[in-house]
C-alpha cells in the first residue's frame, strides 16, 4: 500500500486519538507522540484558501499538517486592480508573496490540483504526485464561461481582456487605455449576476472615467450594464456617474452583449445593435472552475457549488469544504474577497472541531467591500451574517446592512479606511 | 442532474443571489451557540474554547494583528475589556461616529461582543 494510503485501522486509532486529545475543550488537536498529524490539503491561494490554510494552522496550534496547492508564485489582489487602470496603483502594488505562510508552517506546493477523488480523498497534481487528506478546503475561484458571448474565446481575451483576475489582464487592459488616442470611446460589458464583485464593474467605469478626465478628456466610456439595473450600490454609483463623470460615462442598462466582433472593435448586443470602441472590456459570465466541475462539487445551475454554511462542506462530497467565489451564495452574500476570507475561517473553524471530534460552533461572519470612485475617495457596502439554524444558511443580522451614506465628506475618510482595509485583509490571509 | 432554474441566475435587484435551502434537520444546544453538524459523530463533547477565537477573528480583516506603519484603524489586543464594549455599545446606539462600524456592531450579540472583548483584551498588546 502506498504511503499516503493508511489503513483503515490506522485511520480510526488516528481518530480515536485525536478524540481523547479533545475531552477538555482546548482548541487544538494534539495527536497522541509517534501518530501522524491530520492532514488538510488545501487548494487555490486566494482569498479564501490562504487564510483556511494559515487558520487552521494557528488554531489548531499547529498539530494539523496543512499543504498549499497553488500554481502561482505570488498572490494579486482583485481589490484594487481597478486603481491600476487610472495609474494611481501598479499591480505589483496589489502583489503579495506566499512566504509569510511558511512562517506558520504551512507547506506551500506550487502545482497545479488537476483531480479530486472525494471518495478515495486525494488530489492528484499536474505535476504527477498525488496528496492524501483527512479534509479537503477548495477555494478554486471562478473560469469564464466563454461560449456564452458568440465570438469570445480565451484566446480573444489578448485582444478584448476582462482583467477580471487581477494580474497580466489588468496590466493589458491598462496598455490599452495608455495607448488610445484622446477623443477614442471605451466599452464596458457587465454580465447578469452572480459575477465575481458585484460592486466592481462600477468601480471600474469611475477608474476609466478618472483617467480618461484626466488623461484624454475628449474621451467616452460606455457600460454596458445586462442586468435591469446596477447590482450594487446603486444610488452611490448613479450619483458619481452624474456628478463627477458627466459627460465620460454612458450607462445603459439591460444591454447584455451577445456576440463580439474583434477584429471590427464592437460589441453586439442581443437585439442587434451594434456598438463599435476603440478599448473594448468584456467582464464574460462565470462558474465555478473546472476542476470543481469534474469532482461533482457543482451543483447549482451547472455553475455553483452549494456547501453546508455551518462548516462550508460540500453538499455532495463529504470532507471537501468548498470556498469563495465558487460557492453558490448564501442570499445577499457578495461573491468578494472580504467574504471568502470568512469562508475560509468559517471552514477552518469547523475542521478544527471537527478533527477534534466536536461540533461545529455557529458562525457570525462580515461582509465588507468598498469601491473607489476615483483616486481618493471609496464607498462602502457592508453587513452581517449570521447561522440560522431553521434555515441552515447564513442570514443578514438585521440592522447591519447598509452602504456609505450620501455625505460626501466621508468619502475621504473612507478612502483611508478602503486602503487600510486592503493592507490588512491581505496580511490577515498571506502574513 | 437537471433541476428547476434557480432564482440566483435570475437579473434581480441588489445582489439578487437567492441559495437554496438545504433541507437537513438541525437541532440547537444549549443557548444555540452550537448546531449539529452535517454529518453525524459518535458523542457530542462540550463546545470549544475555541468559540472566541473565532468569533474575534471576523474583526482582524479590517483591525490588524501586528503593528503597522501608517495603520489608521486601532488594533484591539490588549485592550481593557470594558474599552472596547464600551466601544461596540457606542457604535451602537450611535453615540460614537463611525463609517461603518455602526452597521457591524449590530452583528453581534451581548454575549457575543462580551466573548469578543474578552479575547481580546487577554491578547498580548502588539509591539
Amino acid at each position: 500500500m502506498a504511503p499516503w494510503s493508511p489503513t483503515r485501522r490506522e485511520l480510526l486509532r488516528r481518530s480515536l486519538a485525536v478524540a481523547a486529545a479533545s475531552s477538555v475543550g482546548a482548541s487544538a488537536s494534539v495527536p497522541a507522540p509517534g501518530r501522524a498529524a491530520a492532514r488538510v490539503v488545501v487548494i487555490g491561494g486566494g482569498f479564501g484558501g490562504a487564510t483556511a490554510a494559515k487558520y487552521l494552522r494557528l488554531w489548531s496550534n499547529g498539530s494539523i499538517a496543512v499543504t498549499l496547492v497553488e500554481a502561482d508564485a505570488a498572490f494579486v489582489s482583485c481589490p484594487l486592480s481597478n486603481l491600476v487602470l487610472d495609474g494611481s496603483r501598479r499591480i505589483d502594488d496589489l502583489t503579495v508573496s506566499y512566504r509569510g505562510l511558511a512562517r506558520h508552517g504551512v507547506n506551500v506546493l506550487r502545482d497545479t490540483a488537476s483531480a479530486i477523488d472525494v471518495e478515495k480523498n486525494r488530489v492528484r497534481l499536474a505535476s504527477g504526485a498525488t496528496l492524501a487528506y483527512d479534509r479537503l478546503v477548495v477555494s478554486p475561484g471562478i473560469e469564464f464561461i466563454w461560449d456564452s458571448v458568440l465570438g469570445m474565446s480565451a484566446a480573444t481575451a489578448e485582444q478584448i481582456p476582462h482583467a477580471w483576475q487581477a494580474g497580466p489582464q489588468t496590466v493589458l487592459l491598462r496598455r490599452r487605455l495608455e495607448a488610445m488616442a484622446d477623443g477614442g470611446t471605451v466599452l464596458i460589458s457587465v454580465p447578469l449576476i452572480p459575477y465575481r464583485c458585484p460592486p466592481g464593474p462600477y468601480e471600474r467605469a469611475c477608474q476609466i472615467a478618472h483617467y480618461l478626465q484626466r488623461v484624454k478628456p475628449k474621451s467616452k466610456l460606455i457600460v454596458l450594464d445586462a442586468n435591469p439595473e446596477m447590482v450594487s450600490k446603486k444610488p452611490l454609483f448613479t450619483r458619481v456617474f452624474n456628478e463627477d463623470y458627466r459627460g465620460i460615462i454612458d450607462y445603459r442598462n439591460d444591454a447584455p452583449v451577445a456576440e463580439v466582433d474583434v477584429s471590427g472593435r464592437a460589441f453586439i448586443l442581443d437585439l442587434g445593435d451594434r456598438i463599435t470602441g476603440d478599448v473594448l472590456n468584456l467582464i464574460p459570465p462565470q462558474r465555478a472552475t473546472r476542476l470543481a466541475r469534474d469532482a461533482g462539487l457543482v451543483t447549482a445551475n451547472d455553475r455553483w457549488c452549494e456547501v453546508d454554511w455551518l462548516t462550508m462542506e460540500s453538499i455532495k462530497a463529504s470532507k471537501v469544504h468548498v470556498l469563495g467565489d465558487a460557492t453558490l451564495a448564501a442570499e445577499t452574500m457578495p461573491k468578494s474577497g472580504h467574504v471568502a476570507n470568512q469562508h475560509g475561517k468559517l471552514a477552518a473553524a469547523a475542521i478544527v472541531e471537527l478533527l477534534n471530534g466536536r461540533q461545529p460552533i455557529a458562525p457570525t461572519i462580515t461582509s465588507t467591500c468598498y469601491s473607489f470612485i476615483d483616486d481618493k475617495n471609496a464607498v462602502h457596502v457592508a453587513s452581517v451574517f449570521r447561522w440560522a439554524a431553521e434555515t441552515r444558511t447564513l442570514s443578514v443580522v438585521p440592522g447591519t446592512s447598509g452602504t456609505s451614506s450620501q455625505d460626501r465628506a466621508t468619502w475621504a475618510q473612507e478612502g483611508v479606511y478602503a486602503m487600510n482595509w486592503a493592507r490588512t485583509l491581505w496580511a490577515d490571509m498571506l502574513a | 442532474m437537471l433541476g428547476p432554474r434557480r432564482a440566483q441566475d435570475s437579473p434581480l435587484t441588489s445582489f439578487g443571489e437567492r441559495s437554496a435551502v438545504i433541507p437537513i434537520v438541525a437541532f440547537a444546544i444549549g443557548a444555540g451557540l452550537v448546531a449539529a453538524a452535517a454529518v453525524a459523530t459518535p458523542t457530542v463533547p462540550p463546545a470549544s474554547a475555541g468559540a472566541a477565537n473565532y468569533l474575534a477573528a471576523a474583526c482582524t480583516n479590517c483591525h490588524a494583528t501586528t503593528k503597522v506603519a501608517g495603520d489608521v484603524l486601532p488594533l484591539l489586543a490588549g485592550q481593557p475589556k470594558e474599552t472596547l464594549i464600551d466601544k461596540l455599545e457606542r457604535f451602537r446606539d450611535g453615540r460614537a461616529a463611525a463609517t461603518v462600524m455602526q452597521q457591524l456592531a449590530n452583528g453581534f450579540s451581548p454575549e457575543q461582543i462580551e466573548a469578543i472583548a474578552e479575547y481580546f483584551a487577554q491578547q498580548a498588546q502588539p509591539r
